[in-house]
């Protein structure tokens, strides 16, 4: 069970809002898998991934309004992060025939999630306090 | 949250910059490789984790306390981290028992002496309890290093090289026990190696840490070998072919065909292949000659010739039993699975890797339809 921290913050509501759903959505998926529900699983894995992806799209609108400098850079990872989703859902589609692919799934959300999403994220954050009136 | 989390991590000594916004994130339970090569700051980052060394720029977390800021520095003792060495450091003249409950000062006797044991068994060296450093061997020494970082159930556990002083038929041993042991224990675990290989075995996910101090990828050992994002990356894991040439029409042509790359028309790329992706046979592609061959016993490496005595040489790793004297005539062909395409330019480049596997088997229907 991952819970959203102070520490996660990014101080831009929108921004903290999708984060703290993506994290109610990674706890959903994993209790699932907990459950044996896989079935169900899948396609919730599936509104994850959507769900990033608008997440990412409304991130980058934001740093360019904001100007960010290391907007090229971070538009570039959310790029890479697609071939990570494609992957997650390949894990998601085995999940129900596969116990290896459980362990992977829940392995890669979290990672995924925390690491490539949430902590990355973590690198505008003084940018966007230093914007602020 | 359970574990360590590090983000806007930047470090130097003097104008020596070695870590550059650094993030990283481990839940409890899992394993993370710092892999990259010396000087690349990656025990820096084991010891500002630990609190040998204060955070210039940036914030650790460990279990949900943050422990260090520029502002903030918790010492050592109070953060629960567990460390263990590439030399081991034991106490010399400490029994192996002492040397395991050394860090379990202030807890009652009978318990401390309880848990020095279950560790001890643990790591199967219950009956060396009495022994000496000095007694043991290599492999022993780290069993006992283990069972002691291990033995005050620390929230954060930090390897630095801890295989690198086994020689190679212990190491595959001593890495295997030792996973066992740290999954069963479900601790956080930070691990630095500048062997790729023993990250593949161990690690959970991968982060590459290149010279310029920054992390340049990170993922599961399938996801580093088999789509690295970054020439560094892709070179980390041993000798590499090259081709050079330019993007035409999303292909690149190489002596051994076209790679498909998603890289825009007209830039300057370069097609690194693995040695295993360089198959030899025996007709069906282009003509080469044998120039030397090693047997290494679990396969073998071989140099190749293509393109005449001016031509161009190759790496190529075979898989089975091979003795050039006993071939008539060699052919070699491109597996697209081990082709990379990054365009050309400084070291410290950033962009996206490119001939992924997706494109290279769209380009591939798209040849065979």
């Amino acid at each position: 069970m991952v819970e959203f921290s102070e520490t996660f913050e990014l101080d831009c509501g929108e921004l903290d809002q999708d984060h703290r759903r993506l994290i109610e959505m990674l706890n959903e998926i994993v209790a699932m898998l907990d459950d044996g529900k896989t079935g169900d699983c899948k396609s919730k894995v599936q509104e994850f991934v959507n769900f990033s992806k608008a997440h990412f799209r409304r991130e980058e609108r934001f740093l360019a309004k904001a100007g960010y400098p290391g907007l090229q850079e971070h538009c570039a990872h959310h790029i890479r992060l697609n071939k990570k989703m494609d992957h997650i859902l390949e894990f998601a589609d085995m999940a129900g025939v596969n116990e290896k692919a459980r362990e992977s799934l829940k392995k890669e959300l979290v990672f995924f999630l925390m690491d490539d999403v949430i902590t990355t994220d973590l690198d505008f954050k003084s940018f966007v306090e230093d914007k602020r009136p | 949250m359970k574990g360590l989390h590090i983000f806007g991590l930047s470090h130097a000594y003097g104008d020596n910059r070695v870590l550059d916004s650094i993030g990283l994130m481990i839940p409890a339970g899992e394993l993370v490789c710092l892999l990259g090569p010396s000087g690349c700051g990656k025990s820096t980052l084991l010891r500002l984790s630990a609190g040998l060394e204060k955070v210039q720029q940036g914030t650790i977390v460990i279990d949900g306390v943050t422990v260090a800021t520029p502002e903030l520095h918790v010492n050592p003792e109070d953060r629960h981290v567990g460390l263990m060495f590439q030399d081991y450091a034991l106490f010399p003249h400490l029994s192996i028992a002492e040397n395991v409950s050394f860090g379990l000062l202030g807890m009652d006797a009978d318990k401390a002496r309880a848990r020095t044991m279950d560790m001890l068994d643990q790591v199967g060296m219950t009956k060396r309890a009495d022994s000496y450093p000095h007694m043991l061997s290599g492999g022993q020494q780290q069993r006992v290093a283990l069972a002691r970082a291990l033995a005050p159930e620390p929230n954060l556990l930090l390897l630095d090289e801890p295989f690198s002083g086994l020689d190679t038929s212990m190491r595959q041993t001593i890495r295997e026990e030792t996973l066992g042991v740290l999954k069963n224990s479900g601790v956080a675990t930070l691990m630095v190696t500048h062997d790729p290989e023993e990250a593949m075995f161990m690690a959970d996910r991968i982060k590459i840490i290149g010279s310029n101090g920054r992390i340049l990828q990170a993922g599961r050992p399938h996801e580093i070998y088999y789509h690295p994002n970054h020439e560094f990356v892709a070179r980390l894991f041993g000798v590499m072919n090259r081709f050079e040439g330019v993007v035409i029409n999303g292909r690149v042509e190489t002596p051994l065909g076209p790679v498909a790359t998603d890289l825009a028309d007209g830039v300057a790329v370069q097609v690194l292949v693995r040695p295993e992706g360089v198959i030899l046979e025996s007709g069906g592609g282009v003509a080469a000659e044998i120039i030397s061959n090693h047997l290494l016993g679990h396969d073998n490496i071989a140099r190749v010739r293509i393109g005449g005595v001016s031509g161009k040489e190759l790496y190529v790793r075979v898989h089975r039993t091979f003795e050039v004297e006993l071939k008539k005539s060699i052919t070699v062909s491109l597996d697209h699975e081990y082709a990379f395409v990054f365009p050309i330019e400084g070291e410290g480049q950033t962009r996206p890797s490119i001939a992924t596997q997706t494109a290279a088997a769209e380009y591939r229907a798209e040849v065979a339809e």
